[in-house]
Formats: C-alpha cells, structure tokens, sequence
C-alpha cells in the first residue's frame, strides 16, 4: 500500500469521516470519558485502539467465513468484541496494577463493534481494515480530547437549567461536527 | 507589558464591568463602519438589507431568549449587532433575507446564550454561524460579481487561484478597493485596514496578532508556489483580512494571553492554508478559526504564562 | 463500573446514553419510528429477559450476558426487519446492529433488570423505552422536515420550498439532538 492511500485512509477516518462526530459511533463513550484526567483519556483512547486492532484481526476472517451465515454477524462480533475487551482488561490489570480507569466501558462503546461492520460492510481488505480500525481509534482518541478541552470551558452555572448535563454536551458536539464538514 | 496585562485582566471569560465591554464591542462596530460602508457602495442595496436582517435578528432572538429564561435583557451590551454585522458581512448577495435570519438567530441562539451568553460561548457565534449557513444553505458559496466593475471572470478570485488561472484575476487595484466577487465584508481590503488601524490605536487589538494570521498564509503560500504574486494574491483574496482582524480576534473563544492569541493566529494561518490548497473548499478561514475555537482551551495549557519569578532565561 | 451516578443523577443522560441510534437513523421520519420502535422493543425484552435471570447471575457475568442477550434480540430485530421492512433496513443498515451494544439498553440490564425487581424494572424500560421513542421520532420528523422539506417521503408545503440542509448532516443532527434534550429536560422538571 502506498504511502498516499495510508496518509488518505488515516486522514479520512481520524478527521474527514471521523467516527465520532460523523457515523456517531463511540458518542456516548466520549461523554463519559471526557470527563477524566489526561492519563485516563490518553490510556482509554489507547486501549480503544488496541481493541479495534484485535477485533479486527479476529473478525474479517470471520466475516469471511460467514458470508452464507450473515444474520450471526451481529451476534458474532457482539461476542468476538466483548471477549476481545475482557482480554484487555486482564493484560491491563496485570501491566498497570494501579489503574483506576475502567476498561470494561469500552464493551458498550459502539466505536469498536462500528468499526468493525463498517469495515465488513464496505468489504475490505484485510490490510485496509486494519489501518482503517488504527484510523478510528485515533479519531476516538481526539473526539476525546477535544470535547474535554471544550467541556472544561463551560461553566454550567452560567446556563440556562433546562440545557445543563446533556443538552449542552450535544451542543458542544454540534459546534465540533460542523468543524469536520471541511475536511 | 502592563498596558498588556491590563487588558487581560479586561478580556474574556468575564467582562468585570458592563461598561468597559461594551465601549469595546461600540469600538468594533465603528471598525466595521468602514467595511460595511465598502459593502453598500460595491454590491448595492442587498448589503444594507442583509446587515438589517442579520442584526434585527439577532437583537429579537436574543430578546426573545432573555424572556424565556428569565434574564435582564442583554441586548444593551452590543454583542447582538456586533454578531449579527460580522455575519452579515460574512455573507455573499446571492443569500435569501431568510437564510440570513436563520443563521443569525442559530448564531446568537444556539452558539452564545445556551451557554450563558456574553463571555460564555466558546466558539465566535459570527463564524460558527457562518459555517453553519455553509452546511446549510447552497447559497453562501455562490458569490457574483459586483455591477459595478467589468471584470474579466466571473469567478471569484480565490476560486480562479485555486483553479491556476492567473491571467483571470482582477488587478492588484480592484483588490485592494474589493471590486471583485466575494462576501460583501471581505473585499474591501482598504475598509477593512482601516478598521484594524482603529482596533489597535483604541488598544482593543494587539496589531500584530492579525498579521500572525495574514503573514502565516503569506509564508507558506510563498514557499509552497515559490511565487510572491500568488501569495500576495491570496491574503488578499477571501476573507483572510476579515477574519483576521475581527474574528481571529475575538477575546471570548480565542486564547487568554498574547502568546497564545499569537499561537492561535499562527495555526489559524496553518489550517488556513492546508484547506484552500488541499481540500475540496476553497475558502478555508472560516473553518480554521472555528477549528481553533475548539482547540482553544489546549492552546492556553500550552502557552500559560509563566510567572516572572520561575523563567529560566 | 458503570457510571451509575452520572445516569442516576440526570435522567437526561440516560436518553444521552442512546444517542448512537438517536443521531444516526434519524435523517427521515420512516428511519426514525423504525429505530425507536426497534431499540424500544430490543431494551423491554433485554430487561425481561435479564430480569427473569437476575437471581443466577453474579457479577462478573452480567455485562457478557447483557451484551449477548441484547445481540440476540437485535439480530432477531434485524432478521424480522430485513424480511418485513426491506426499506426500512436498507435505512438503518449498520445502526440496528450497533444496538447490540448500546450504552442505554445494556446498562438498563446491567444496573436495574439485573438488580431491582421484575416488575419495577420492567416499568423503568417501558418508561424509558417510550422517552427514547419519542425523542426519535421527533427527530426524524424534525430532521426531515426541515433539511428535506419532506415528511414520510411526502412534500411539506412550506419547508419544501426552503429547505435547510444542515439537518440532514451530522452537525445538524446533534443541533436537533442537543434542542429536544434540553425540551425533555423541561418536561421532567414539571412532571416532577
């Protein structure tokens, strides 16, 4: 793969086509996650990353294999994405035996089982899919950190009480994703 | 600098004082006076009653939002006109008088008062406003050509540069006087000057803080094409000067300290440039100071100032 | 684990909880009341059955086992829907699988089915069930109407003549989102 259809696929999955603030996958995920120190983003993002990856790996020869069985796609990668998280938070109680940051959220963070049908969706390449789940990993990565950055500026005494909470987070977010319509 | 610090001290999140923050928003407004004028004698009578609308707007959607919440009315602090001008100006004459009032009101409404109104938005409510007309209304890109001059495109500067097509563009004259297509704000250069002389003989603006933003264009557009014409071109083209000087500037969404103003204008600039040469729009001011709006608050981490007591050299 | 106080503390967080769903199928209003009733059926049917289950689940199982169970019934939704409603699933493609693992039916299972009894938590998943259907279906009326100048594929007279088509893009769904939210917020401090 050249160096262009990498930098092309990671532009478009991190900024352009981010999964976030365009295919609202992972949307919750960040409202909970940017509410957490750096470390904390930083590792989540990190661990969504490598979850991807491993998911990934595991579930496009699946998909392959269940081209005649597709109405047990969702199920399967339901199942394939928990135990692949379940994995992590074993290497990552064993690595880190002082971490506070849960890893388990990451099973209903729908990044991950979104990228994972989008990639099977689309039909691609093993190659591609791979780089494409580095790609939405990063994205989720700086979705996170944005949206801390933008949280820490607002003040919710200063708002109105019916937009306190969520309604004012969406509205954080609408700014952000009319942003990406550039790119 | 104290002069410097006094300022701060002035500017975003809090306005200490009503008054002082609202002979600051009187003194954009006289800025934007000359601008505005440029506006009406270039592309008609479309301007006025696009300002009108946009500002109108803007004073009713805010007033309306004071009543349902239960606020004092907060019209009087003058960041309604100030919103509602800047976006007005932001605007090209194909935009239909509605559009306009749908945008001016999703500006004041939904960028500036859900988050407590003057001093707690995060993002420019005229460029957000702006981007968001983008997205939303066909019309805002579409700029023609003023009938005032014979031009020899009918595309507008920015949109020949990008095409390549040198010999289409109008002469350094028309461009500086705005005898060109584009929003009606943004080409006037020589208005628009003028009112960023204001700006920092009033100490409203850092004069420099602009010129990080234009000279950062100008740097990279020269060492990207090697040509000073091309890039002399393009600061001029676009609303470079004007979100430069009036919205890159802006003390609510943009970094607290000089240094991080600077930051801010410098990667302004860098986005600027990567979005004009690289990607499908062809103007990219906009969508980099709402970009920036965004990464504000990591600017500031990372240019705090440092107390004079702790600095190494 | 999960976050119960954020979701116990603002009850518009859990409607935040869906927001997956929310944003991304409602760009019509036939998409939309596909989505709500979907998700409403997947969440009171994930509950019953987890409910039913509660007294033989420890901890540890209960995430694994909410996931499958509400994977089971979305790719039952799924089945049901692509043979019945080929349009409709052609609509909603990917996101009726992502219900699977949606934040708001599967902390539903793991915090009330798994721990309250039959019957409350049965009610809290038809309350939120409907909450959450409505809020949708709003938003895809809305969505339509106003980016499309359509509703249910059928030209409205006004809007379609001027049609504002930053709803029907990402940005204008968290903008509609963001509006309805803070509405629901008002209707639950004057219920209470």
């Amino acid at each position: 793969m050249s160096a262009k259809e990498v930098i092309a696929i990671m532009f478009a999955c991190i900024l352009a086509n981010n999964y976030v603030f365009q295919n609202f996958f992972g949307v919750e995920a960040v409202a909970l996650d940017s509410e957490k120190g750096i470390k904390c983003m930083l590792f989540n993002g990190l661990t969504v990353t490598a979850v991807l990856i491993v998911s990934t790996l595991i579930t496009w020869p699946i998909n392959a294999m269940l081209a005649s069985a597709s109405y047990l796609q969702t199920l399967v990668f339901a199942i394939v994405t928990t135990a692949v998280v379940y994995v992590a938070d074993f290497v990552a109680k064993k690595v880190c035996k002082e971490n506070k940051c849960s890893v388990l959220s990451i099973a209903i963070n729908s990044v991950v089982m979104g990228a994972c049908l989008v990639n099977a969706a689309n039909g691609y390449g093993f190659g591609t899919s791979v780089l494409a789940s580095v790609g939405v990993g990063l994205g989720y990565l700086l979705a996170t950190f944005v949206v801390a950055g933008v949280r820490e500026r607002v003040n919710e005494k200063f708002i109105p009480k019916a937009w306190r909470g969520a309604p004012i987070l969406a509205a954080e977010m609408a700014i952000i994703a009319l942003t990406l319509f550039a790119l | 600098m104290a002069n410097n610090y006094n300022l701060i001290t002035v500017s975003s999140p809090h306005f200490h004082n009503g008054s002082s923050g609202r002979r600051i928003m009187l003194d954009v407004i006289i800025a934007l006076i000359p601008a505005a004028i440029a506006a009406v004698v270039i592309f008609g009578m479309k301007s006025l009653a696009l300002m009108a609308t946009c500002i109108i707007a803007a004073i009713a959607a805010e007033s309306l939002f004071d009543v349902i919440v239960k606020k004092k009315n907060t019209v009087g602090d003058l960041s309604a006109i100030v919103t509602g001008l800047l976006l007005a100006l932001n605007l090209g004459t194909e935009v239909a008088l509605w559009e306009a009032a749908v945008g001016s009101v999703f500006a004041i409404v939904f960028v500036k008062c859900i988050f407590g109104g003057l001093g707690k938005n995060f993002a420019n409510p005229a460029i957000t406003g702006r981007v968001f007309m983008i997205i939303a209304f066909g019309s805002v890109t579409s700029f023609v050509n003023p009938k005032c001059v014979e031009l020899v495109s009918s595309a507008t500067p920015l949109a020949n540069l990008a095409q390549g097509a040198m010999d289409q563009l109008p002469t350094v004259g028309q461009m500086l006087l705005g005898l060109h297509g584009g929003t009606i704000g943004e080409t006037c250069i020589i208005a628009l000057v003028l009112g960023w002389v204001y700006l920092s003989v009033r100490k409203v603006i850092k004069w420099y803080v602009p010129a990080a933003f234009i000279a950062t264009v100008f740097v990279l557009f020269l060492v990207f094409t090697g040509s000073p014409v091309v890039a002399f071109y393009e600061i001029l083209s676009g609303g470079l000067f004007l979100g430069a000087i009036f919205m890159a500037t802006d003390y609510v969404s943009t970094p607290i300290t000089v240094k991080g103003k600077v930051v801010f204008c410098i990667c302004c600039g860098i986005i600027t440039f990567i979005i004009r040469k690289f990607c499908a729009l062809p103007e990219g001011v906009s969508f980099s100071i709402l970009i920036m709006n965004i990464l504000t608050p990591w600017v500031e981490k990372l240019t705090h100032n440092v107390p004079l007591d702790r600095r190494g050299k | 684990m999960m976050e119960k106080d954020i979701i116990s503390k603002n009850p518009v967080m859990v409607l935040f909880l869906g927001a997956c769903p929310a944003l991304a199928a409602t760009t019509t209003a036939t998409a939309s009341v596909g989505m709500a009733v979907s998700v409403c059926l997947i969440l009171v049917l994930s509950s019953v059955l987890m409910s039913l289950m509660r007294k033989g689940v420890g901890d540890a199982i209960r995430l694994p086992l909410a996931i499958v169970i509400s994977a089971g019934f979305a790719s039952i939704a799924q089945m049901v829907m692509a043979a019945y409603l080929p349009k409709v699933y052609a609509m909603l493609g990917v996101y009726l699988a992502i219900v699977a693992v949606n934040a708001m039916v599967v902390t539903h299972q793991q915090n009330t089915a798994s721990q309250e009894g039959f019957g409350a938590s049965l009610k809290q998943a038809v309350i939120t069930g409907i909450e959450f259907c409505a809020l949708v279906i709003v938003m895809g009326i809305v969505r339509e109407i106003l980016g499309n100048g359509t509703c249910f594929g059928a030209k409205v007279p006004f809007f379609a003549n001027h049609t504002i088509a930053v709803f029907g893009k990402a940005g204008g769904a968290f903008i509609v989102f963001a509006i309805l939210l803070a509405v629901a917020g008002c209707f639950r401090k004057e219920a209470k």
